[in-house]
Protein backbone atom coordinates (compact mmCIF):
# COMPACT_ATOMS: atom_id res chain seq x y z
CA UNK A 1 0.00 0.00 0.00
CA UNK A 2 1.21 3.22 -0.63
CA UNK A 3 0.34 7.01 0.22
CA UNK A 4 -0.98 9.96 -1.06
CA UNK A 5 2.34 11.20 -2.05
CA UNK A 6 3.44 7.73 -3.71
CA UNK A 7 6.23 6.68 -0.73
CA UNK A 8 5.78 3.89 1.05
CA UNK A 9 5.14 3.90 5.03
CA UNK A 10 7.57 4.36 7.79
CA UNK A 11 6.39 1.36 10.21
CA UNK A 12 5.83 -2.09 9.46
CA UNK A 13 2.68 -2.85 8.02
CA UNK A 14 0.03 -4.42 11.00
CA UNK A 15 -0.10 -8.30 10.71
CA UNK A 16 -3.29 -9.58 9.50
CA UNK A 17 -6.12 -9.52 12.52
CA UNK A 18 -6.26 -13.38 12.25
CA UNK A 19 -2.97 -13.95 12.81
CA UNK A 20 -2.51 -11.51 15.83
CA UNK A 21 -5.56 -13.64 17.41
CA UNK A 22 -3.83 -16.71 17.05
CA UNK A 23 -0.92 -15.06 18.86
CA UNK A 24 -2.87 -13.67 21.53
CA UNK A 25 -4.51 -17.12 22.31
CA UNK A 26 -0.76 -18.52 22.10
CA UNK A 27 -0.18 -16.31 24.77
CA UNK A 28 -2.77 -16.67 26.79
CA UNK A 29 -2.27 -20.68 26.74
CA UNK A 30 1.34 -20.76 27.49
CA UNK A 31 0.52 -18.37 30.62
CA UNK A 32 -2.22 -20.47 31.89
CA UNK A 33 0.25 -23.36 31.34
CA UNK A 34 3.52 -21.79 33.26
CA UNK A 35 1.27 -20.38 36.21
CA UNK A 36 -0.40 -22.27 38.60
CA UNK A 37 -3.49 -21.25 39.99
CA UNK A 38 -2.39 -19.37 43.60
CA UNK A 39 -5.54 -19.50 45.77
CA UNK A 40 -4.82 -22.73 47.22
CA UNK A 41 -1.62 -22.02 48.56
CA UNK A 42 -2.36 -18.70 49.98
CA UNK A 43 -5.80 -19.54 51.46
CA UNK A 44 -3.64 -22.70 53.19
CA UNK A 45 -0.77 -19.79 54.39
CA UNK A 46 -3.29 -17.70 55.71
CA UNK A 47 -5.03 -20.23 57.31
CA UNK A 48 -2.25 -21.35 59.00
CA UNK A 49 -1.13 -18.41 60.23
CA UNK A 50 -4.47 -17.26 61.37
CA UNK A 51 -4.31 -20.52 63.47
CA UNK A 52 -0.51 -20.32 64.85
CA UNK A 53 -1.82 -16.37 66.33
CA UNK A 54 -4.98 -18.06 68.11
CA UNK A 55 -2.71 -20.68 69.19
CA UNK A 56 -0.52 -17.89 70.52
CA UNK A 57 -2.92 -15.63 71.58
CA UNK A 58 -4.40 -18.63 73.84
CA UNK A 59 -1.30 -19.48 74.95
CA UNK A 60 -0.08 -16.54 76.25
CA UNK A 61 -3.83 -14.62 77.11
CA UNK A 62 -3.33 -14.48 81.17
CA UNK A 63 -5.75 -16.76 82.56
CA UNK A 64 -7.15 -16.63 85.59
CA UNK A 65 -5.37 -18.82 88.47
CA UNK A 66 -7.16 -22.01 89.23
CA UNK A 67 -8.63 -22.01 92.75
CA UNK A 68 -5.64 -23.72 95.30
CA UNK A 69 -5.92 -27.43 96.46
CA UNK A 70 -6.66 -27.59 99.66
CA UNK A 71 -4.96 -30.82 101.79
CA UNK A 72 -6.55 -32.28 104.19
CA UNK A 73 -4.88 -34.64 106.71
CA UNK A 74 -6.89 -38.08 107.49
CA UNK A 75 -6.90 -39.50 110.93
CA UNK A 76 -5.18 -42.69 111.22
CA UNK A 77 -5.94 -45.55 113.61
CA UNK A 78 -3.25 -48.26 114.59
CA UNK A 79 -2.11 -51.17 116.40
CA UNK A 80 0.78 -50.62 119.24
CA UNK A 81 2.34 -53.56 117.01
CA UNK A 82 2.19 -51.34 113.97
CA UNK A 83 4.14 -48.06 112.59
CA UNK A 84 1.61 -45.42 112.38
CA UNK A 85 0.86 -44.70 108.70
CA UNK A 86 -0.24 -40.83 108.48
CA UNK A 87 -2.21 -39.77 104.92
CA UNK A 88 -3.53 -36.71 103.73
CA UNK A 89 -5.38 -35.89 100.79
CA UNK A 90 -5.51 -32.75 98.69
CA UNK A 91 -9.07 -31.30 97.97
CA UNK A 92 -10.13 -29.26 94.70
CA UNK A 93 -12.41 -26.46 95.04
CA UNK A 94 -16.37 -27.43 95.50
CA UNK A 95 -17.32 -25.09 92.82
CA UNK A 96 -14.96 -27.11 90.42
CA UNK A 97 -16.48 -29.34 88.31
CA UNK A 98 -13.83 -30.44 85.96
CA UNK A 99 -11.05 -33.31 87.58
CA UNK A 100 -7.56 -31.32 86.63
CA UNK A 101 -4.46 -34.23 87.77
CA UNK A 102 -3.88 -34.03 91.71
CA UNK A 103 -0.35 -36.05 91.13
CA UNK A 104 3.24 -34.47 91.91
CA UNK A 105 2.37 -31.86 94.33
CA UNK A 106 4.79 -30.98 97.67
CA UNK A 107 2.93 -32.31 100.37
CA UNK A 108 5.06 -32.35 104.12
CA UNK A 109 3.82 -34.02 107.04
CA UNK A 110 5.56 -33.00 110.19
CA UNK A 111 5.11 -32.33 113.88
CA UNK A 112 2.41 -29.84 114.60
CA UNK A 113 3.56 -26.40 115.51
CA UNK A 114 2.15 -27.20 119.16
CA UNK A 115 4.76 -30.28 120.01
CA UNK A 116 6.39 -30.26 123.37
CA UNK A 117 9.78 -28.59 122.86
CA UNK A 118 11.78 -31.70 124.01
CA UNK A 119 10.15 -33.66 121.21
CA UNK A 120 12.38 -34.10 118.08
CA UNK A 121 10.97 -32.86 114.81
CA UNK A 122 9.93 -35.00 112.52
CA UNK A 123 9.74 -33.55 108.79
CA UNK A 124 8.86 -36.43 105.97
CA UNK A 125 8.80 -34.56 102.04
CA UNK A 126 6.99 -36.46 99.78
CA UNK A 127 4.02 -35.92 96.81
CA UNK A 128 0.91 -36.45 96.14
CA UNK A 129 0.03 -39.83 94.10
CA UNK A 130 -2.79 -39.45 90.93
CA UNK A 131 -5.75 -39.33 93.63
CA UNK A 132 -4.15 -36.59 95.34
CA UNK A 133 -3.02 -38.87 98.16
CA UNK A 134 0.25 -38.57 100.25
CA UNK A 135 1.30 -41.24 102.59
CA UNK A 136 4.15 -41.59 104.77
CA UNK A 137 5.88 -43.80 107.79
CA UNK A 138 5.63 -42.09 110.79
CA UNK A 139 7.30 -42.86 114.27
CA UNK A 140 4.91 -44.60 116.91
CA UNK A 141 4.28 -41.92 119.34
CA UNK A 142 4.97 -42.26 122.68
CA UNK A 143 1.15 -41.51 123.84
CA UNK A 144 -2.25 -42.82 122.75
CA UNK A 145 -3.42 -40.02 120.83
CA UNK A 146 -0.77 -37.98 119.30
CA UNK A 147 -1.67 -34.92 115.93
CA UNK A 148 0.54 -34.68 113.30
CA UNK A 149 0.45 -31.88 110.89
CA UNK A 150 0.58 -31.71 107.06
CA UNK A 151 1.37 -29.12 104.14
CA UNK A 152 0.72 -28.88 101.12
CA UNK A 153 3.18 -26.32 98.97
CA UNK A 154 2.23 -25.10 95.75
CA UNK A 155 4.84 -22.27 94.38
CA UNK A 156 2.67 -21.84 90.72
CA UNK A 157 -0.43 -20.04 92.83
CA UNK A 158 2.22 -19.08 95.75
CA UNK A 159 -0.54 -21.18 98.21
CA UNK A 160 0.70 -23.01 101.37
CA UNK A 161 -1.57 -24.22 103.85
CA UNK A 162 -1.86 -26.92 106.30
CA UNK A 163 -3.96 -29.52 107.93
CA UNK A 164 -4.05 -31.04 111.64
CA UNK A 165 -4.62 -35.01 111.67
CA UNK A 166 -5.05 -37.42 114.70
CA UNK A 167 -2.80 -40.84 115.52
CA UNK A 168 -4.70 -43.25 118.18
CA UNK A 169 -2.82 -45.89 118.81
CA UNK A 170 -4.80 -48.97 120.57
CA UNK A 171 -3.63 -52.48 121.60
CA UNK A 172 -4.56 -55.12 119.82
CA UNK A 173 -7.10 -56.43 121.67
CA UNK A 174 -9.15 -52.99 122.56
CA UNK A 175 -12.77 -52.67 122.34
CA UNK A 176 -14.01 -51.03 119.22
CA UNK A 177 -17.60 -49.11 119.15
CA UNK A 178 -18.31 -47.70 115.54
CA UNK A 179 -20.33 -45.18 115.47
CA UNK A 180 -22.12 -43.84 112.63
CA UNK A 181 -21.68 -40.15 113.11
CA UNK A 182 -23.44 -38.74 109.83
CA UNK A 183 -26.92 -41.33 110.56
CA UNK A 184 -26.89 -41.53 114.38
CA UNK A 185 -25.55 -38.39 116.05
CA UNK A 186 -27.70 -35.37 115.07
CA UNK A 187 -28.00 -32.67 112.59
CA UNK A 188 -27.73 -29.85 114.49
CA UNK A 189 -27.11 -30.63 118.25
CA UNK A 190 -25.42 -33.84 119.45
CA UNK A 191 -28.03 -35.79 120.29
CA UNK A 192 -27.89 -35.73 124.52
CA UNK A 193 -28.81 -39.79 124.99
CA UNK A 194 -26.20 -40.46 122.21
CA UNK A 195 -23.51 -38.65 124.06
CA UNK A 196 -24.40 -40.02 127.35
CA UNK A 197 -24.38 -43.65 125.80
CA UNK A 198 -20.58 -42.85 124.22
CA UNK A 199 -19.47 -41.47 127.50
CA UNK A 200 -20.49 -44.45 129.56
CA UNK A 201 -18.82 -46.44 126.57
CA UNK A 202 -15.64 -44.78 126.87
CA UNK A 203 -15.24 -44.91 130.69
CA UNK A 204 -15.50 -48.64 130.29
CA UNK A 205 -12.62 -48.11 128.07
CA UNK A 206 -14.68 -48.63 124.21
CA UNK A 207 -12.54 -46.37 122.08
CA UNK A 208 -14.32 -44.91 119.92
CA UNK A 209 -14.52 -44.68 116.10
CA UNK A 210 -16.51 -42.28 114.21
CA UNK A 211 -17.40 -42.74 110.62
CA UNK A 212 -18.83 -40.00 108.07
CA UNK A 213 -19.81 -41.67 104.97
CA UNK A 214 -22.79 -39.40 104.31
CA UNK A 215 -21.62 -37.09 101.64
CA UNK A 216 -19.50 -37.58 98.34
CA UNK A 217 -17.95 -34.13 98.85
CA UNK A 218 -14.50 -34.25 101.08
CA UNK A 219 -15.51 -30.39 102.22
CA UNK A 220 -18.90 -32.10 103.91
CA UNK A 221 -16.38 -35.02 105.72
CA UNK A 222 -14.58 -32.28 107.15
CA UNK A 223 -17.53 -30.41 108.13
CA UNK A 224 -18.40 -33.24 109.64
CA UNK A 225 -15.61 -34.07 111.35
CA UNK A 226 -15.01 -30.04 112.59
CA UNK A 227 -18.74 -30.69 113.98
CA UNK A 228 -17.02 -33.38 116.45
CA UNK A 229 -14.19 -31.80 117.07
CA UNK A 230 -16.27 -29.04 118.03
CA UNK A 231 -18.85 -31.45 120.28
CA UNK A 232 -16.08 -33.08 122.07
CA UNK A 233 -17.47 -31.80 125.49
CA UNK A 234 -20.35 -34.48 124.85
CA UNK A 235 -18.41 -37.17 122.28
CA UNK A 236 -15.27 -38.84 123.21
CA UNK A 237 -12.81 -38.39 121.34
CA UNK A 238 -12.09 -40.98 118.56
CA UNK A 239 -10.59 -40.98 114.76
CA UNK A 240 -13.01 -39.48 112.66
CA UNK A 241 -13.12 -41.69 108.75
CA UNK A 242 -14.46 -40.81 105.52
CA UNK A 243 -14.43 -42.70 102.48
CA UNK A 244 -10.60 -44.23 101.91
CA UNK A 245 -10.30 -42.56 97.98
CA UNK A 246 -12.15 -39.49 97.85
CA UNK A 247 -11.04 -38.49 94.66
CA UNK A 248 -12.55 -41.38 93.53
CA UNK A 249 -15.83 -42.75 93.00
CA UNK A 250 -16.49 -45.23 95.37
CA UNK A 251 -20.38 -45.08 97.61
CA UNK A 252 -20.73 -45.13 100.91
CA UNK A 253 -21.51 -49.41 100.96
CA UNK A 254 -17.99 -50.03 99.03
CA UNK A 255 -15.94 -47.55 101.63
CA UNK A 256 -18.08 -49.00 104.76
CA UNK A 257 -16.65 -52.08 103.70
CA UNK A 258 -13.60 -51.08 103.55
CA UNK A 259 -13.01 -49.31 106.74
CA UNK A 260 -14.63 -52.61 108.57
CA UNK A 261 -12.49 -54.81 107.05
CA UNK A 262 -9.32 -52.87 107.94
CA UNK A 263 -10.32 -52.73 111.39
CA UNK A 264 -10.91 -56.11 111.64
CA UNK A 265 -8.12 -57.39 110.28
CA UNK A 266 -5.75 -55.10 112.72
CA UNK A 267 -8.01 -55.45 115.89
CA UNK A 268 -8.88 -58.42 117.72
CA UNK A 269 -10.59 -57.28 120.21
CA UNK A 270 -14.47 -57.12 120.63
CA UNK A 271 -16.06 -54.76 118.08
CA UNK A 272 -19.43 -53.20 118.07
CA UNK A 273 -21.22 -51.08 115.46
CA UNK A 274 -24.00 -48.84 115.78
CA UNK A 275 -26.30 -47.77 112.24
CA UNK A 276 -29.40 -46.24 111.65
CA UNK A 277 -30.47 -48.02 108.28
CA UNK A 278 -31.02 -51.16 106.92
CA UNK A 279 -27.97 -51.51 104.52
CA UNK A 280 -25.22 -50.13 106.69
CA UNK A 281 -26.59 -52.76 109.60
CA UNK A 282 -26.43 -55.80 106.86
CA UNK A 283 -22.64 -54.30 105.63
CA UNK A 284 -21.28 -54.15 109.47
CA UNK A 285 -23.38 -57.65 110.29
CA UNK A 286 -21.89 -59.10 107.08
CA UNK A 287 -18.61 -58.02 108.39
CA UNK A 288 -18.30 -60.00 111.54
CA UNK A 289 -19.09 -56.67 113.58
CA UNK A 290 -21.45 -57.08 116.22
CA UNK A 291 -24.29 -54.45 115.13
CA UNK A 292 -27.12 -52.55 116.56
CA UNK A 293 -29.21 -50.43 114.47
CA UNK A 294 -31.54 -47.36 116.01
CA UNK A 295 -34.35 -46.14 115.28
CA UNK A 296 -37.95 -47.91 114.12
CA UNK A 297 -37.01 -49.65 110.71
CA UNK A 298 -36.49 -53.38 110.01
CA UNK A 299 -33.35 -54.38 111.53
CA UNK A 300 -31.67 -57.32 109.31
CA UNK A 301 -31.40 -60.83 110.85
CA UNK A 302 -28.55 -61.40 113.29
CA UNK A 303 -28.68 -57.16 114.38
CA UNK A 304 -30.26 -55.74 117.09
CA UNK A 305 -32.43 -53.02 117.07
CA UNK A 306 -32.75 -50.04 119.62
CA UNK A 307 -35.09 -47.72 119.09
CA UNK A 308 -33.00 -44.65 120.67
CA UNK A 309 -29.77 -44.58 121.81
CA UNK A 310 -30.63 -44.46 125.52
CA UNK A 311 -31.56 -48.25 124.73
CA UNK A 312 -28.09 -49.30 122.87
CA UNK A 313 -26.57 -51.85 125.63
CA UNK A 314 -22.60 -51.62 124.43
CA UNK A 315 -21.01 -54.83 126.18
CA UNK A 316 -18.68 -57.28 125.23
CA UNK A 317 -20.05 -60.58 124.28
CA UNK B 1 13.15 -19.95 92.65
CA UNK B 2 9.76 -19.92 93.70
CA UNK B 3 9.77 -23.01 95.59
CA UNK B 4 12.88 -21.08 97.32
CA UNK B 5 10.88 -17.62 98.42
CA UNK B 6 8.08 -19.62 99.22
CA UNK B 7 7.88 -20.84 103.24
CA UNK B 8 6.71 -24.58 103.76
CA UNK B 9 5.06 -23.55 106.26
CA UNK B 10 1.17 -21.52 106.05
CA UNK B 11 2.07 -19.72 109.87
CA UNK B 12 5.42 -18.52 107.97
CA UNK B 13 4.35 -16.95 105.19
CA UNK B 14 1.56 -15.47 107.41
CA UNK B 15 4.44 -13.71 109.32
CA UNK B 16 6.11 -12.69 106.32
CA UNK B 17 3.35 -11.35 104.34
CA UNK B 18 0.17 -9.05 105.24
CA UNK B 19 -2.27 -11.68 104.66
CA UNK B 20 -4.21 -12.78 107.42
CA UNK B 21 -4.39 -16.96 108.22
CA UNK B 22 -7.70 -19.09 109.17
CA UNK B 23 -7.30 -21.68 111.47
CA UNK B 24 -9.65 -24.25 111.32
CA UNK B 25 -11.36 -26.15 114.25
CA UNK B 26 -9.50 -29.36 112.98
CA UNK B 27 -6.50 -26.93 112.31
CA UNK B 28 -6.34 -26.63 109.12
CA UNK B 29 -4.36 -23.50 108.26
CA UNK B 30 -5.45 -21.57 104.83
CA UNK B 31 -3.51 -18.29 104.43
CA UNK B 32 -5.73 -15.80 103.08
CA UNK B 33 -4.01 -13.27 100.11
CA UNK B 34 -3.40 -9.45 100.73
CA UNK B 35 -6.60 -7.40 100.53
CA UNK B 36 -10.34 -8.53 101.97
CA UNK B 37 -12.08 -11.79 103.33
CA UNK B 38 -15.05 -12.36 101.73
CA UNK B 39 -18.21 -12.85 103.57
CA UNK B 40 -19.92 -11.28 106.50
CA UNK B 41 -17.71 -13.03 109.58
CA UNK B 42 -18.71 -12.84 112.85
CA UNK B 43 -15.40 -12.65 114.97
CA UNK B 44 -14.26 -12.13 119.03
CA UNK B 45 -11.25 -10.19 118.94
CA UNK B 46 -8.01 -10.80 121.86
CA UNK B 47 -5.23 -11.69 122.82
CA UNK B 48 -6.91 -14.87 124.55
CA UNK B 49 -3.40 -15.06 126.98
CA UNK B 50 -4.98 -16.97 128.39
CA UNK B 51 -8.26 -17.88 126.63
CA UNK B 52 -10.80 -18.71 129.30
CA UNK B 53 -14.53 -19.38 130.23
CA UNK B 54 -15.81 -16.20 129.53
CA UNK B 55 -14.59 -16.29 125.97
CA UNK B 56 -16.08 -19.27 125.43
CA UNK B 57 -19.27 -18.00 126.89
CA UNK B 58 -19.48 -15.22 125.03
CA UNK B 59 -18.91 -17.12 121.64
CA UNK B 60 -21.42 -19.18 122.44
CA UNK B 61 -24.04 -16.31 123.23
CA UNK B 62 -23.25 -14.08 120.10
CA UNK B 63 -23.86 -17.23 118.36
CA UNK B 64 -27.25 -17.86 119.33
CA UNK B 65 -27.80 -14.50 118.93
CA UNK B 66 -26.54 -14.33 115.22
CA UNK B 67 -27.56 -17.42 114.30
CA UNK B 68 -23.93 -17.79 112.39
CA UNK B 69 -20.88 -19.44 113.82
CA UNK B 70 -18.59 -17.18 115.39
CA UNK B 71 -14.50 -17.47 115.06
CA UNK B 72 -12.07 -15.90 117.48
CA UNK B 73 -9.63 -13.56 115.86
CA UNK B 74 -5.95 -12.61 117.70
CA UNK B 75 -3.58 -10.39 116.36
CA UNK B 76 0.11 -10.10 116.20
CA UNK B 77 0.46 -6.82 116.21
CA UNK B 78 -0.80 -5.15 119.22
CA UNK B 79 -1.07 -0.69 119.79
CA UNK B 80 0.62 -0.81 122.94
CA UNK B 81 2.32 -4.16 123.06
CA UNK B 82 5.74 -5.57 121.05
CA UNK B 83 4.61 -8.19 118.25
CA UNK B 84 3.99 -11.51 119.13
CA UNK B 85 6.54 -14.07 118.45
CA UNK B 86 5.95 -16.95 116.68
CA UNK B 87 6.65 -19.62 119.86
CA UNK B 88 4.22 -17.10 121.17
CA UNK B 89 1.70 -17.59 118.56
CA UNK B 90 2.02 -20.79 118.50
CA UNK B 91 1.23 -21.28 122.08
CA UNK B 92 -1.90 -18.98 121.65
CA UNK B 93 -2.97 -20.74 118.54
CA UNK B 94 -2.85 -24.47 120.40
CA UNK B 95 -5.77 -23.23 123.25
CA UNK B 96 -8.26 -23.49 120.49
CA UNK B 97 -7.38 -26.90 118.53
CA UNK B 98 -10.36 -29.08 118.03
CA UNK B 99 -12.33 -26.67 119.42
CA UNK B 100 -12.97 -23.46 117.46
CA UNK B 101 -11.42 -21.45 114.10
CA UNK B 102 -9.42 -18.67 114.49
CA UNK B 103 -8.57 -15.57 112.39
CA UNK B 104 -4.43 -14.56 113.20
CA UNK B 105 -4.22 -11.38 111.67
CA UNK B 106 -1.70 -8.49 111.59
CA UNK B 107 -4.73 -5.97 112.19
CA UNK B 108 -4.13 -4.16 116.21
CA UNK B 109 -6.75 -1.53 115.01
CA UNK B 110 -10.46 -2.15 114.65
CA UNK B 111 -10.50 -0.40 111.80
CA UNK B 112 -8.03 -2.21 110.49
CA UNK B 113 -9.83 -5.83 111.19
CA UNK B 114 -12.74 -3.78 109.13
CA UNK B 115 -10.62 -3.38 106.28
CA UNK B 116 -9.75 -7.00 106.25
CA UNK B 117 -13.60 -7.90 107.14
CA UNK B 118 -15.84 -5.59 105.96
CA UNK B 119 -19.11 -6.11 106.57
CA UNK B 120 -17.73 -8.38 110.42
CA UNK B 121 -19.48 -7.94 113.63
CA UNK B 122 -17.22 -7.64 116.29
CA UNK B 123 -18.19 -9.17 119.51
CA UNK B 124 -16.47 -7.14 122.30
CA UNK B 125 -16.86 -6.36 125.81
CA UNK B 126 -18.26 -2.80 126.55
CA UNK B 127 -14.52 -1.89 128.03
CA UNK B 128 -12.99 -2.12 124.26
CA UNK B 129 -16.14 -0.84 122.43
CA UNK B 130 -15.11 2.17 125.00
CA UNK B 131 -11.75 2.57 123.57
CA UNK B 132 -13.19 1.85 120.51
CA UNK B 133 -15.09 5.27 121.20
CA UNK B 134 -12.22 7.43 123.09
CA UNK B 135 -10.51 10.00 121.21
CA UNK B 136 -6.88 9.22 123.23
CA UNK B 137 -6.40 6.03 121.09
CA UNK B 138 -6.82 8.73 118.13
CA UNK B 139 -4.06 10.88 119.43
CA UNK B 140 -6.69 12.50 121.63
CA UNK B 141 -8.29 13.92 118.23
CA UNK B 142 -12.25 13.67 117.77
CA UNK B 143 -12.39 14.00 114.12
CA UNK B 144 -10.38 11.03 113.76
CA UNK B 145 -12.18 9.30 116.10
CA UNK B 146 -15.37 9.91 113.34
CA UNK B 147 -13.99 9.35 110.87
CA UNK B 148 -12.86 5.83 111.80
CA UNK B 149 -16.95 5.07 113.20
CA UNK B 150 -17.57 6.65 110.07
CA UNK B 151 -15.17 4.80 107.92
CA UNK B 152 -16.83 1.57 109.71
CA UNK B 153 -20.58 2.08 108.96
CA UNK B 154 -18.88 2.09 105.25
CA UNK B 155 -17.52 -0.77 105.44
CA UNK B 156 -20.86 -2.48 107.16
CA UNK B 157 -19.27 -3.78 110.26
CA UNK B 158 -20.83 -3.52 113.77
CA UNK B 159 -20.24 -4.20 117.37
CA UNK B 160 -21.82 -6.66 119.12
CA UNK B 161 -21.16 -5.61 123.02
CA UNK B 162 -21.68 -7.55 125.95
CA UNK B 163 -21.54 -5.66 129.52
CA UNK B 164 -18.56 -5.26 131.88
CA UNK B 165 -17.46 -4.42 134.89
CA UNK B 166 -15.89 -0.83 135.24
CA UNK B 167 -13.53 0.46 137.52
CA UNK B 168 -16.06 1.03 140.76
CA UNK B 169 -17.21 -2.66 140.25
CA UNK B 170 -20.40 -1.50 138.28
CA UNK B 171 -21.74 -3.06 134.81
CA UNK B 172 -20.78 -1.02 131.66
CA UNK B 173 -23.74 -1.38 129.16
CA UNK B 174 -23.83 -0.22 125.60
CA UNK B 175 -26.46 2.40 126.84
CA UNK B 176 -23.31 4.09 128.97
CA UNK B 177 -20.81 4.53 125.94
CA UNK B 178 -20.76 7.86 124.44
CA UNK B 179 -21.45 6.29 121.19
CA UNK B 180 -21.93 9.71 118.68
CA UNK B 181 -25.74 9.77 118.09
CA UNK B 182 -25.23 9.16 114.49
CA UNK B 183 -23.09 6.19 114.87
CA UNK B 184 -25.75 4.09 117.56
CA UNK B 185 -26.50 1.80 115.07
CA UNK B 186 -23.35 0.47 115.24
CA UNK B 187 -23.44 -0.66 118.30
CA UNK B 188 -25.64 -3.53 119.77
CA UNK B 189 -25.70 -5.03 123.24
CA UNK B 190 -25.98 -8.27 124.41
CA UNK B 191 -28.05 -8.19 127.83
CA UNK B 192 -26.13 -8.67 131.11
CA UNK B 193 -28.86 -11.22 131.65
CA UNK B 194 -27.59 -13.18 128.44
CA UNK B 195 -23.99 -12.76 129.65
CA UNK B 196 -21.81 -11.35 131.79
CA UNK B 197 -17.88 -12.19 132.37
CA UNK B 198 -15.96 -9.60 134.92
CA UNK B 199 -12.74 -11.17 134.96
CA UNK B 200 -10.01 -10.48 132.04
CA UNK B 201 -7.68 -12.46 130.70
CA UNK B 202 -4.95 -10.10 132.32
CA UNK B 203 -6.97 -10.70 136.06
CA UNK B 204 -6.82 -13.78 134.75
CA UNK B 205 -3.14 -14.18 135.02
CA UNK B 206 -2.40 -12.03 137.71
CA UNK B 207 -4.73 -14.80 140.54
CA UNK B 208 -2.80 -17.60 138.50
CA UNK B 209 -5.20 -19.14 136.59
CA UNK B 210 -5.15 -20.81 133.60
CA UNK B 211 -7.95 -21.75 130.74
Amino acid sequence: MESSNGKKPISDPKPAAPKADTLARQLKDSLAKRRPRPWLPVLAILTGSVLILVFLAYWYYPRPPLTPLQIMALDVVGTTDEVPQVRAQLLTPLEEKTPRPLNGFGIIFHRPLTQKANDKPIEIVTKSDARGQAAADWPKPSTATADFSVNHVDPANRHVDSDLGRIFIWPKDAPILIVDAAETLGAEEVDEQASATLRRAAKEDWHIVYVALGSEQPQEFRAARIWIARNQAKLPIGPVLGRPHIAEEESAAQARRAILQSLKERFQGPMVAVVKNEVSAQISKDAGVRTIMIGAGAAPAGVTQAPTWSDVVVRVE
Amino acid sequence: MLDEILPNHPLDYFLQTGAALHVAADGQMVCAESGRCPGAQVLLPGSFNPIHRGHWELREVAESLLGQPVAFELSVANVEKPKLTRDEICRRLAQFNWQASVWLTHAPKFIDKAERFPGATFVVGADTALRILAPRYYGGDEALMLAALERLGSLHCRFLVACREDDRKQCLRCGDLPIPPAFRALFEEISPERFRWDLSSSELRALGHGI
